[in-house]
């Protein structure tokens, strides 16, 4: 990817206002840490497959139903909301991906 | 901005065992109607929303946070708290789910801090679901809520 600017990050649940909201905090705070410039924005289902963005940080519910149709790049299934572990390892490893793009 | 203590109120309800999913998410949405917080149509609606999109509210290990759109009947933010001791399935791979935390609000900002301590306290999840499962009382679930929230913050300070 071109250097310099932010990594496109959706973070995306059915409504967009509960589930997303909470993953954009925690995915903040993990590439905060991380020392990676990001743009993180949420979107519900129905917008987040249509996005062109780096990555997809969702439900592994619904990435299932995202995969084949999203526009982004990498698509990041949470299957635990607590645990920070899980998050921060796939999230930064489609991070890595998409930068040596 | 209200945290998940004062979100809660009293709003706490322990049950054996449920039926469904359907009826989890119904008995929770009561506590909120109870109180004024939502309208019918909002327990409606969050049961749709699981329906169409799938079991993605039951974010982790025996924990739900069903809720639907501000529009759909929230008139102010709130919580409840379903305790169901033997769990019910909401055929997802984080079944069986013993804690129901149903929301509503208004607006995108008012449950914000709300889901900063749920991220903080999930991080602990299981210690959580075993400690509020186990609670012998709603007051003993509140106690516990506030010594966890207490030091989360003084370890965050």
């Amino acid at each position: 990817m071109e250097k310099n600017r932010p990594l496109r990050v959706v973070t995306a649940c059915g409504l967009g206002t509960g589930t997303a909201l909470y993953l954009k905090m925690v995915v903040e705070d993990i590439l905060k840490k991380a020392g990676i410039y990001a743009d993180v924005i949420t979107a519900d289902s129905s917008i987040a497959p249509t996005l062109e963005t780096d990555i997809i940080v969702t439900a592994l519910d619904l990435a299932e139903d995202f995969k084949g149709r999203a526009k982004a790049k990498e698509i990041v299934a949470v299957e635990n909301y607590g645990n920070r572990k899980e998050i921060s390892e796939k999230l930064l490893e489609a991070a890595r991906r998409i930068r040596e793009e | 901005m209200l945290d998940i203590l004062e979100a809660l109120d009293s709003r706490i309800r322990i049950e054996k065992s449920l039926s469904s999913w359907e009826e989890a998410i119904k008995i929770s949405g009561l506590l909120l109607k109870e109180d004024n917080i939502i309208t019918q149509q909002y327990i409606e609606k969050m049961i749709n929303v699981a329906k169409q999109l799938g079991p993605y509210v039951v974010i982790a290990p025996g924990i739900a946070i069903p809720h639907a759109r501000p529009e759909d009947g929230a008139k102010k933010f709130g919580l409840s708290l379903l305790v169901i001791k033997d769990g019910v399935s909401f055929n997802s791979h984080n079944d069986p789910v013993f804690l129901v935390l149903s929301f509503a609000t208004p607006d995108s900002q008012s449950h914000l801090k709300f889901l900063q301590q749920l991220a903080t306290i999930l991080q602990n999840s299981t210690e959580l679901v075993e400690k509020i499962r186990n609670a012998s009382s709603t007051d003993d679930i509140i106690n516990y809520l506030k010594n966890l929230l207490s030091a989360e913050e003084e370890a965050s300070a």
